[in-house]
This record gives C-alpha cells, structure tokens and sequence, in this order.
C-alpha cells in the first residue's frame, strides 16, 4: 500500500513537471498553425493553416534575417573553432615567455560577465566603422576564453608520445596540430561547435546593440520586432517564435548526446 | 584590454555623440551613482531576482535531477524534455511567456484562480511584469541545472546508498547523510551559476518592454543590467553606465566570493 502511494506520488510528481514544460511548447506550435479567430480555441485540423508563416516570410524580411543569423552563426563557429583550438595549444604545448601570464589571462577573463565588455566593444568597433555590419557579430565573438580554457584541459591530457612520435615522422608544429592533433580531439570539437553554435544562433544583446539597419538585422532581433509591432496577432508573432526555436531544437533532438556532454564539461571545468 | 577600457570609462563623462566634450571626471559618477534613487530602485530590483529565482532554481532542478535519475522507462525522454528550453533562444521563451500571461489566457486564468492574482497580461503590469521574468527565467534555466545536478548524482557509487539502505535507514536520511552532503559542490557550481546569470538577466527585459524603454513597464524591470544598458546605449551616458557595469561586475565577484568561503567552511 505505501508503496503504492509512493509510486503514485512519484508520477503525480513527473507529470506536473511534464505538463509546465510540454504546455507552452504546445501553445506555441498550436497557436502558431490557427488562423487569428481561433486563437486559444481548439479548433478540427481542417482549419490548420500555414498562413501566418506565409506571411511571415513574405511581409518580413524573415528570409534576409535567417541568411544572416546563418552566415553570423556559421562564421563564428568556423572562427572560434580555428582560433580557440590553436590557442589552446599554444598554451598547452609551447613553451614562450609570457605563457604563464597569457594563461592567468585567460583564466582570468573567464570570469568577466559579457555586459562589462560590451560598451569598450561596441566603442572600438565604431573607430573601426564595423558598427551595424555583420563583421560587427563576428570579429568579436571568434574566440571565447572559456573555450580556450577547454581546449588547454584537453591537450595537457593528450600523452606526449603521440607528438613525439609525430615529431619522429618529419612533422612540423602546424602538421602535428592539424594531423594528429586535432583528428583526435572530437570530443573537444563537437562541444566547442554545439555550445558556439547554440549561443551565436540565440545571441540578442550583442545583435540588438550593434545593428541598425532592418536588412541586417538576426533572427532574434528581427523577430523581436515583429512582436512589438504585431502584437495583437499572436499567431503571427508565435510562428516567428517557431522559426527563431525549430532549428536548434531539431538540431539538440539529433544530437543530444553531445549537448548534454558539451554542458557537463563546460559547466564542470568553468 | 576591453576590461581596462571599461574601467577606464567609469572615470570619465563620455558621449559617442559629442566626442569633443569627453573629459576625466574621477569618481564623480560614481558619486552620482550612490545618490541616484532610480540606481538604489536598480540594485533591489536585481537582488529580488537573485534572491528568489536562484533557491527556487536550485530546488526544482535537484529535484527533477532526483526523478530522472530513479530507474524508470522513457527517462530519456523527460531529460530531454525539461532539457529543451535551454537550447531555444530567450527571446523566444520570453515572447512565448508574455502571451501565456497575457489577458484572459488559461495560463493567467488559473493563476487568478489559484492564487487570487488578478487577470490582466502580466508583461504591462508593474506589479506582475517581475515576477514574469522570474517565472520564465527559471522555466529555461532548470534544466541545464538538472543535467549539472545529473552529473554529480551519477558520480556518487549507488554502493554508499545500498549499505545505508542495508542499515535501515530511510530514503530521506540517506538523501540528507550521503547524498546531499557528497552533491555539495554541484549545489555550489548551480548556485554561483544561478547568482552570475540572474544578473545579467538582459533578453527577457528587453523583450517584456516592447517598444518602451528597457525597464518599462515603469520602472518594474530597472535592475542594474537594464540600467546600465539604458544609460550606456539610450541615453548616451557611456561614462555613467560603465560605472554601473562595474558595480555589476564587482556584485558577482563578492557573490562568488561568499559562496565559496562559506562552502569551505560546511565541507
């Protein structure tokens, strides 16, 4: 009997938890497929409707908005992929003067919140004249001290065998890095990309600061727009929301795994 | 370098706009930081959030870590599930939560109902537009902190909770004598993560004021992140805002600080 209860509790529990998740999730994707009348009504599928992200798409300049938040995302990815990972190295293999000191730098730097750097940032980008470019959301956001830290970890615990045995066969330092190294560093990799990816694709405070122009503008900041000017028609705004969210989601629905790793080892080692 | 600038910023009354009338001015603003009342309006604001969303956090995450982490079928599915969230973009959530609580919704309905909140769309409301971002700031977060929680959960052998079990001790004690005491950094890491994002909170703000100043509605949202955004980048009063950011930053390090004397001290 008490473990009846106690079962019972247990699931009672799990759905309660299930439901304050599953519910906006729903309302959103359901709110986002009805025409404006049936909005918060449940209303037969025969009354489904894509129209709200027909017009989304070409009302908005959504399309614009999405080839930006993809070039942005993809460029800094690729940047901070190239740029984290060599320098992880550097420190971790070379020995310069000043390493120690760039390393306490790092470790350091990891410990400013985003916000105290973001004035200096867009200041210097303004004397560059980078400001309202795409250039603006990349240049800046190529490396991540974080990342770099990560990447040290990672190479200190690869045995010095593999890079003397590397050394042995004629290679230089760029092909010991490029040929042994980094073939052996997935796990590294992949969690560098997802937690670059994920964060640039869903960055709005850098975006929303140094971009003007409507044409140039991501996703986020994009669709925030639509949501202030529109916000009587909720199904309009909420397939934005749609557009914003799907791609991440489909892209943590395949690869789970790695998200979840990614988060332990940065949140573990930050 | 940017840090240095940074700093360097607080000390002088600086304007993009008329770079000619830049010029040192000490600790002035940050003498008129200390006196400005709508700064003091800030720093409760910001410390509401980090007092009542990071133990609600904290408590929800390590219990949904402790339901996940029990031997059921399709646990997969629910870590994946309350997992979801954090991935979505904050601007997304924030949109999705400011319609649940907008007028005559279920969502605001049942609150009206189960706890006499009155039925009007919270994101407008001085007095509700707080506890929305709380509300949805937590509904995003938790989940990364339970997969945090997850991870210590698994590092502890199941042998320790199965001699105790052997030795008659109930499910609780053995949470309360093994399990919570071995689960203390974790609760560390959570928690600091927990103050560290609370203060910065910026998205969702943003996203609640709409067209209106970050902050709006009123002065509900002014925490010292909305305050030093408006005052850097709105009002032009970079000098001003940088001082504020400081004070941001020196808040999270004395918070990080804290918790980690205090922790020392427990272990």
């Amino acid at each position: 009997m008490k473990k009846i209860v106690k079962k019972s509790v247990f699931y009672l529990v799990l759905c309660l938890f299930t439901l304050i998740f599953l519910y906006p999730i729903l309302y959103t994707f359901y709110n986002s497929i009805v025409p404006l009348g049936d909005v918060g009504k449940l209303v037969s599928p025969s009354r489904w409707t894509l129209e709200n992200y027909n017009i989304l798409f070409t009302q908005y300049p959504v399309i614009q908005w999405l080839g930006n938040t993809i070039v942005v995302t993809l460029a800094c990815t690729v940047g901070q992929l190239i740029v984290n990972t060599m320098a992880g190295y550097a420190i971790a293999r070379f020995d310069f003067p000043g390493r120690k000191i760039i390393f306490n730098v790092v470790l350091c730097s990891m410990m400013v919140p985003f916000p105290f750097i973001i004035t200096p940032m867009y200041i210097n980008l303004a004397k560059l004249g980078l400001n309202d470019t795409l250039w603006a959301m990349v240049i800046p956001f190529m490396y991540n001290t974080l990342y770099i830290f990560m990447a040290r970890q990672f190479f200190v615990g690869m045995p010095q065998e593999l890079e003397d045995a590397a050394r042995v066969d004629g290679l230089g330092h760029a092909g010991t890095f490029v040929r042994v190294m980094l073939p052996n560093s997935k796990p590294l990799i992949t969690s560098v990309i997802i937690l670059t990816f994920t964060g640039t694709w869903n960055s709005y405070l850098a975006p929303s600061t140094f971009m003007v122009t409507k044409e140039k503008f991501v996703l986020s900041v994009g669709l925030k727009t639509v949501k202030d000017f529109q916000f009587e028609k909720m199904n309009l705004t909420l397939a934005g929301v749609v557009v914003l969210s799907l791609p991440i989601l489909i892209m943590f629905l395949c690869l789970q795994k790695q998200f979840v790793e990614g988060v332990v080892t940065s949140g573990i080692k930050g | 370098m940017p840090v240095c600038q940074s700093l360097g910023l607080s000390f002088f009354e600086y304007n993009y706009a008329m770079p000619k009338n830049n010029h040192f001015v000490g600790f002035e603003n940050y003498l008129n930081l200390v006196q400005d009342t709508k700064f003091h309006l800030a720093i409760a604001h910001s410390l509401t959030v980090v007092v009542i969303a990071v133990p609600i956090q904290t408590v929800i995450s390590l219990i949904m870590a402790l339901l996940i982490n029990s031997k059921f079928k399709g646990r997969g599915i629910f870590r994946t599930l309350f997992y979801a969230p954090y991935v979505i973009s904050s601007v997304a959530v924030a949109t999705v939560f400011i319609y649940l609580f907008a007028q005559n919704q279920p969502v605001t309905r049942l609150f009206a109902k189960l706890f006499g909140m009155e039925n009007i769309a919270w994101s407008v409301s001085v007095r509700y537009a707080l506890p929305l971002v709380i509300m949805m700031f937590i509904w995003q977060q938790v989940g990364f902190y339970m997969i945090m929680y997850l991870s210590g959960l698994q590092s502890i052998p199941t042998e320790l909770t199965e001699v105790a079990s052997i030795d008659g001790a109930t499910r609780f004690q053995s949470f309360r004598y093994i399990t919570w005491p071995l689960l203390l950094p974790t609760t560390f890491l959570v928690v600091t993560y927990g103050i560290i994002a609370s203060f910065q909170i910026f998205d969702q703000i943003s996203a609640v004021a709409g067209t209106g100043a970050i902050g709006s509605p009123g002065n509900a949202l002014n925490t010292i992140m909305s305050f030093f955004y408006l005052n850097s980048f709105r009002y032009g009063n970079v000098g001003y805002g940088s001082s504020a950011a400081v004070f941001l930053f020196l808040m999270i390090c004395v918070a990080t600080m804290v918790q980690k004397k205090f922790l020392d001290k427990e272990v």
